[in-house]
């Protein structure tokens, strides 16, 4: 089965779930991405995105309790699945293919 | 919290359950923590969740579904109407025939529903045109009255009017009105205009303001002196004085008073009585000086009724609550009159009787119409002869529609054998059904607008100023439009359901009988209750042509053939008593003289216009039981006018010379006083029989009153024959007459003159008379009392010509019914009739073969149409004189005109079945 190729966005978004682990909150989520990747976006554009990346079977969230901070209303508690791991460590070879040979053009090689 | 608005919104459109919840959450998280950070959390939040909101509108599967299913089923069927709609239109076209016939069936009968129902809604149903007219209520008075009284007996005297007003907790307004014909001189001539004697809060409480200038007001009430000013209506401002903005301001003469234009009222308003427009609104404060005689201290006389009191209740209180609410008060202002000098002779029953009385308040935004109580049953009855016409035009097309299902069997078939379903199928033929109704209705409001104003002319006459107008508005268009598609489903409905299930495969297959058994028995259902409907609206028409021919020919007493008649009021040139009845003496002189006449006559109370004089008399030597009372009709006459009448004397002596006080005679304003005046009278031949016994009256003594006591001054000094007052349908009841020159004053003088030739060419010699006299006396209501009688019977004259038209309408459309049906049996059964004759039958039996069926269905209706009759001929009966609604001679010549008609259409298909060449009948299928 061939995992359908990762956006960008949705990239980051894998790998900030990922690095958060077991406070993959969807609130957690929206901050990581800003103070990590710089990247402010609208709750609307981060639901749809998590929407999405659910529907193609690459993240899942169960309901966790709320916070009294949230009048009870439940959290969502993010896990990639594993085509989503699959579809990470695709991506990344790809990238990693393309990258070969025109790091020194760059003069900033990636790590 | 964050803004309301923008929560209700996510909420709105985000999923439900833990999906939405979570985010919802988030938000709700990140926002309070904002807000603890003291950043604008709010605005956040908005920009947020439209956000939100814009990914996930729409998103929801399930709503996303439900309403993608909703919009296909609605266009659906949207789409599967239009292109019935179209297939009706092109099928229509195929048969230009039966459309054609269905439409004008149809047409007659939505063209006859709307034209009365024009009528209907505009006489009966139309409010006001003022403010909320549904909080209008007519407060009235029933129970004994001590005193005098104007009207139907249920008005209310002026002061306790004010009373009420003063004592009101129910209304937020309260007005009185009185109608009655002023004479209005703008300079050029006299005129007689139908006017309102209204009070201050008339205006305000109505919720009416003037269309220039001002209209009467509270002020004018309570001001020491009244203004004399005069309000005109629009239309009469309009038609008189042309729209003359200068006309505020100007003064006229009204019955010689000299009063000044203050304003004129809105168009739409003619006053508080529909059926007589008012054209004059006149503050009632002017009433003493301006009408005078016994109205002079009606202000203050308690023991007058007149008053039409009208009010407008608080709102949240019904007409029922307010008359409970008022009774106590006119209980305790009754006691207080009843201490009043006034009944210092009363007897103990009358004054118990008189406590007794009550007020009824009832709804009144329609106003006060006595056109409206005169017209309602005629009206109704009217509406329901039309909507039977319409039943049966509804029947006639059901049947035809029938016959054309069975030429569209195989149609059927098809489609049902290719999965339409019967549902799809009535779907389709009704809305053919409803299209055909429509252009039916469409056409029929052509009929309509010609035929209301046919309508109008049988009881609009010169001296009923209507405000009735021809002119279909939304409220008629919108009763045609849901009559013609009520009409449509209820002749489409059998047929439809009957088309929609034939059996496919032996129709497909050509070997079906060519009509279904069932189709035929609902069609001869259809005839035999259109032979009912029909028969019923005869029996009616025969008994309102029977009403109507028994009051043409009832003897009213006195000759109608030769007598011209005519209304002169001295008062309107400002004649005193002494001076208006020389003017009489002169007149009636003159008019005897002059060539061509035979003799002439006056009285106060002209015959046969509704109005009357009536009193309860004390006779010498028979006093009344207790709590009866001896009513008498009265009339004042001057000599000849017997002659003129055409009524002749039993015993005694007429009114003469002797009989009169031409010296100058207090003027009498208490109407108890100015009737003692009287020294002789003459009584009918009726008062005789039943207050006397038949015992000899001339020499006995009568006086006015029915208390104990009560002098008996007046002697009868003669007896003449009967004749009728108010009108010709009433019995005749006791009558005295009284001499006009005895009495104060001769005002609103009729005058009747006895002709040898034509009447109508008189007039020309009597206006001379009364110019010779007086050259700008006017002369109101000149007619024959020929015409007089046909008018006072237009509104049966209505009645007949309609229901007879409309029951040989209804005739008619049963007839074309009943021939349909029988033709085509006689197509069914063709080749049996071939066969018959074959073996020998003859032309005779085969006639009687199809005339049997014709006598069935004839013998049902009748049996059906009887009871129906019975029942319905009941609820008309008011309207009935001279015949019962059983009446034989209306139901025989009902059935018989039936039995022509049916006979007709029942021998020309039965003829030519018996003239069939019967080789030929063999061969057809």
């Amino acid at each position: 089965m061939r995992s359908a190729s990762l956006g960008e966005f949705e990239h980051l978004l894998l790998l900030t779930v990922l690095r958060l682990g077991a406070d993959a909150f969807g609130l957690e989520i929206a901050k990581e991405l800003a103070s990590r990747a710089g990247r402010r976006i609208s709750r609307g554009a981060l639901y749809s995105s998590l929407d999405r990346l659910e529907q193609k079977g690459l993240l899942r969230w169960k309901a966790a309790e709320g916070t009294p901070l949230r009048d009870g209303l439940p959290r969502r508690l993010y896990t990639v699945t594993a085509s989503g791991v699959a579809a990470l460590r695709e991506s990344r070879q790809v990238l990693r293919r393309m990258w070969r040979g025109i790091e020194p053009l760059l003069k900033d090689p990636t790590t | 919290m964050p803004p309301k608005l923008a929560q209700w919104l996510l909420r709105w459109t985000l999923p439900e359950g833990a999906a939405g919840d979570t985010i919802l959450g988030d938000l709700l998280e990140e926002f309070r923590e904002r807000t603890i950070d003291g950043r604008n959390a709010a605005l956040w939040y908005w920009l947020e969740a439209v956000s939100v909101s814009l990914r996930y509108r729409g998103r929801d599967r399930r709503r996303a579904r439900r309403h993608a299913r909703s919009t296909m089923r609605f266009s659906g069927v949207w789409q599967s109407i239009l292109s019935d709609i179209r297939y009706a239109g092109r099928t229509l076209r195929t048969s230009p025939v039966f459309v054609a016939v269905a439409v004008l069936s149809i047409a007659l009968g939505v063209g006859a529903n709307t034209a009365i129902f024009t009528l209907v809604d505009q006489v009966l149903l139309r409010q006001l045109p003022v403010t909320r007219p549904h909080e209008l209520v007519l407060v009235t008075v029933r129970g004994t009255q001590y005193g005098s009284a104007w009207g139907d007996g249920n008005e209310l005297s002026y002061p306790m009017y004010e009373d009420l007003r003063g004592h009101n907790e129910v209304f937020t307004g309260l007005f009185c009105r009185f109608g009655i014909a002023l004479s209005l001189n703008a300079g050029d001539r006299i005129e007689r205009v139908a006017s309102e004697l209204v009070s201050g809060t008339y205006f305000p409480t109505l919720g009416v303001t003037a269309a220039r200038g001002r209209v009467i007001e509270p002020g004018d009430d309570t001001a020491a002196s009244p203004e004399p000013i005069v309000v005109l209506s629009h239309a009469y401002w309009s038609s008189r004085f042309a729209a003359d903005p200068a006309v505020v301001g100007r003064t006229l003469l009204v019955n010689n008073n000299r009063l000044t234009v203050i304003g004129v009222a809105p168009p739409a308003f003619h006053g508080t009585n529909l059926g007589n427009a008012t054209q004059v609104f006149v503050p009632l404060r002017l009433a003493p000086s301006v009408v005078g005689g016994p109205l002079t201290t009606a202000l203050e006389n308690r023991r007058m009724r007149w008053l039409n009191v009208f009010g407008r209740l608080r709102p949240g209180l019904t007409p029922t609550q307010a008359q409970a609410a008022l009774q106590p008060f006119y209980s305790s202002r009754l006691a207080f009159e009843e201490r009043e000098p006034a009944f210092a002779r009363a007897s103990a029953t009358v004054r118990s009787k008189f406590l007794q009385g009550t007020l009824a308040v009832r709804p009144a935004g329609e106003g006060k119409s006595d056109l409206r109580r005169q017209l309602s049953t005629p009206l109704w009855a009217l509406m329901g002869i039309v909507g039977m016409v319409l039943l049966i035009a509804c029947a006639n097309v059901a049947s035809l529609l029938l016959a054309r299902a069975t030429s569209r069997q195989r149609e059927m078939a098809i489609r049902l054998a290719i999965g339409a379903s019967r549902r799809r199928i009535v779907q389709q033929l009704l809305i053919e059904s409803v299209l055909l109704a429509l252009i039916g209705g469409a056409a029929g409001l052509a009929f309509a607008g010609w035929g209301s104003r046919l309508l109008l002319g049988f009881f609009v006459s010169a001296d009923r100023i209507l405000t009735v107008s021809t002119a279909p508005d939304g409220r008629v268009l919108a009763f045609t439009l849901a009559v013609s598609a009520i009409t449509g489903v209820l002749f489409g409905l059998a047929p439809a359901w009957q088309s929609a299930a034939p059996a496919i495969s032996p129709t497909l297959q050509s070997e079906a009988p060519s009509v279904g058994g069932g189709r035929s028995r609902l069609r001869r259902v259809l005839v035999v209750s259109q032979v009912a409907l029909s028969l019923v609206l005869l029996i009616g028409a025969g008994l309102f042509v029977r009403t109507l021919h028994n009051l043409v020919t009832a003897d009213a007493g006195f000759d109608t053939a030769h007598i011209l008649s005519f209304t002169v009021d001295p008062g309107e040139n400002g004649y005193d008593g002494m001076r208006a009845k020389q003017f009489m003496k002169s007149m009636v002189a003159r008019l005897q003289a002059s060539p061509g006449a035979v003799a002439a006559g006056v009285a106060t109370q002209g015959v046969l216009e509704g109005g009357s004089w009536n009193m309860a008399m004390t006779i010498e030597g028979r006093p009344a039981d207790s709590g009866q009372r001896r009513l008498t009709l009265n009339n004042m006459i001057s000599p000849g006018y017997f002659n003129a009448m055409g009524m002749h004397l039993a015993s005694g002596r007429a009114f003469d010379d002797r009989d009169q006080r031409m010296t100058t005679a207090r003027h009498g304003n208490d109407a108890f006083r100015e009737n003692d005046a009287f020294r002789v009278a003459i009584a009918n031949e009726a008062f005789v029989k039943q207050y006397l016994d038949g015992e000899p009256a001339v020499g006995r003594r009568v006086g006015f009153g029915h208390d104990p006591g009560t002098p008996t001054p007046i002697e009868i000094v003669g007896v003449v024959s009967d004749a009728k007052y108010t009108s010709v349908r009433d019995a005749i009841r006791p009558q005295l007459f009284f001499p006009i020159l005895e009495s104060s004053d001769a005002r609103n003088l009729v005058v009747y003159l006895r002709t040898s030739a034509d009447p109508a060419a008189m007039v020309g010699t009597a206006r001379a008379v009364i110019h010779d006299i007086d050259p700008i006396l006017p002369l109101h209501d000149v007619h024959t009392l020929e015409q007089k009688l046909d008018q006072s019977l237009a509104n049966e004259r209505l009645l007949a010509s309609l229901s007879a038209i409309f029951g040989l309408l209804a005739t008619l459309l049963a007839m074309v019914g009943l021939y349909g049906v029988v033709a085509y049996m006689v197509t069914k059964r063709t080749r049996e009739i071939g066969i018959r004759m074959a073996i020998g039958a003859r032309a005779r039996d085969v006639l009687w073969l199809i005339l049997r069926d014709v006598v069935w269905i004839v013998a049902a209706g009748i049996a059906l149409a009887l009871p129906l009759a019975w029942v319905s001929t009941r609820l008309v009966q008011g309207q009935l004189y001279g015949v019962t609604p059983i009446d034989p001679a209306a139901i025989a010549a009902a059935v018989g005109v039936l039995l022509i008609v049916a006979a007709i259409a029942g021998l020309i298909p039965a003829r030519r079945a018996a003239r069939m060449n019967p080789t030929a009948a063999l061969r057809h299928d």
